[in-house]
């Protein structure tokens, strides 16, 4: 069988091909079910790039490449901007387990940012863990599991944080019995102005700063 | 769903697939593949990071065309990594390519939202109907599925070759006017296409 030349096989997929060379070739293609099944392999495949919608076409370039690099803006403090009062907090508290509120301090230009696992801490349960993603649109969406439901008069804080003294809060919440929390929030700055995010234990009446146990952590990649 | 729909068969043995006409090098996707494998066999916190990096344009742009709703698909995003993340270990890549069951995640978490949004009905009559529509709903994010992952393969050409492919299925340009247009000769602009379609459908049939 002698084998077709790959530009006349490609002619014939794409219709290109004149009257007279389309009858010759279907007259091969019908004779040789090597190339029938080449053909129609190359025919579904165009019929189905054929049918991509436009945005598709408009990742090209970017699908299965990292994502380019954010220029990171100069570091700045974020310590004197936390300012989560206890009416807040006793919002947070009224609101039902696992809603959670974003505590909207300041909005950067452009908050994009990484996905991050956080894990438990060093004698907290260890099953808990939550997975945190930064959207283009400034906004953070966390979901938590295995997390001991919400003692009375306590909640969960989401930070982002430097240190105890260079930290910013994102969100409060509660969690039930199932141990499950669902976040959708606003990002109250840059998450690359920080090293952690941070979930916290909090006393409701130990006012906004940080209580210092940290239930789980994970760093945020540069 | 076409002849060519998307195989979840297995790689070829040692997890080198190779494209009709290909070399044998592994391209840097399945490097990158190869790297993901061993970070979700592990629970590497990173694993969640490379997913989204790798494979997040596609999978959110893929929800954001079937469920028509972009906080939706942020939702459901989220859910496909978690569920990633929490199923890693336990994922197989001899069944099939990590897009592909990436895929078949938000496909049946995107099914769960579209069937939410449709109350349940007291009349019963009501239900065949619905049912019927949740059959076509189903079917339509499979096809979605499919041709999102061919979007993906599609960014793993070469980008001269993939522009090709665009400038002709997008642009609905002749080869001879995209000869025209990028002063390449026909006759290699006709050698570049049947080569860049041959590649991607051996990607295809491999399920990469």
């Amino acid at each position: 069988m002698s084998r077709e030349p790959d530009e006349r096989i490609g002619d014939f997929v794409l219709g290109e091909l004149s009257a007279e060379e389309r009858r010759q070739l279907e007259q091969r293609i019908a004779a040789d079910p090597a190339l029938r099944e080449r053909v129609a392999g190359l025919e579904a495949l165009a019929g189905m790039l054929e049918s991509l919608p436009g945005e598709a076409w408009a990742t090209l370039g970017s699908a299965g490449r990292p994502a380019p690099e954010e220029v990171r803006p100069r570091r700045r403090r974020y310590a004197a901007r936390l300012r989560l009062g206890s009416a807040v907090a006793a919002l947070a508290l009224a609101l039902g387990a696992g809603i959670g509120i974003g505590v909207l301090i300041e909005r950067p230009a452009s908050p994009t940012g990484p996905t991050v696992v956080l894990h438990a801490l060093a004698g907290r349960p260890s099953a808990a863990e939550a997975l945190a993603r930064m959207t283009p649109g400034g906004r953070m969406l966390l979901s938590a599991e295995h997390l001991p439901a919400t003692p009375p008069g306590e909640f969960y804080e989401l930070w982002l944080m430097n240190n105890r003294r260079s930290l910013v809060a994102v969100a409060s919440f509660r969690v039930g019995s199932g141990g499950r929390a669902q976040l959708d929030v606003p990002l109250p700055a840059a998450p690359a102005h920080y090293r952690y995010l941070d979930i916290s234990l909090q006393q409701a009446a130990a006012g906004p700063a940080h209580s210092g146990d940290s239930v789980l952590r994970a760093p945020i990649p540069a | 769903m076409s002849s060519l729909a998307l195989r979840t068969g297995p790689p070829s043995p040692g997890g080198v697939r190779q494209a009709a006409g290909v070399s044998t090098r592994p391209s840097r996707g399945r490097i990158a593949e190869r790297r993901l494998l061993r970070q979700l066999a592990r629970r590497d916190p990173e694993a969640a990071g490379t997913i989204q990096a790798a494979y997040g344009r596609i999978v959110l742009g893929y929800l954001r065309q079937l469920l028509d709703d972009a906080g939706a698909a942020e939702d459901v995003m989220q859910q496909v990594l978690l569920e990633a993340w929490q199923r890693g270990p336990s994922f197989d890549p001899r069944r099939a390519s990590v897009l592909t069951w990436l895929m078949t995640i938000a496909r049946s978490r995107a099914i769960d939202v579209l069937r939410r949004r449709v109350p349940e009905p007291h009349d019963p009559a009501l239900a065949t109907a619905l049912l019927d529509r949740a059959g076509a709903e189903e079917d339509h994010a499979s096809v979605l599925a499919e041709r999102w992952q061919l979007t993906y393969l599609l960014s793993t050409l070469e980008p001269s070759r993939a522009e090709l492919l665009r400038m002709r299925f997008q642009l609905g340009m002749s080869q001879s006017e995209i000869a025209a247009q990028t002063g390449i000769p026909l006759g290699t602009v006709k050698t570049r296409m049947v080569s860049a379609l041959e590649q991607l459908r051996g990607s295809l049939e491999e399920g990469e």
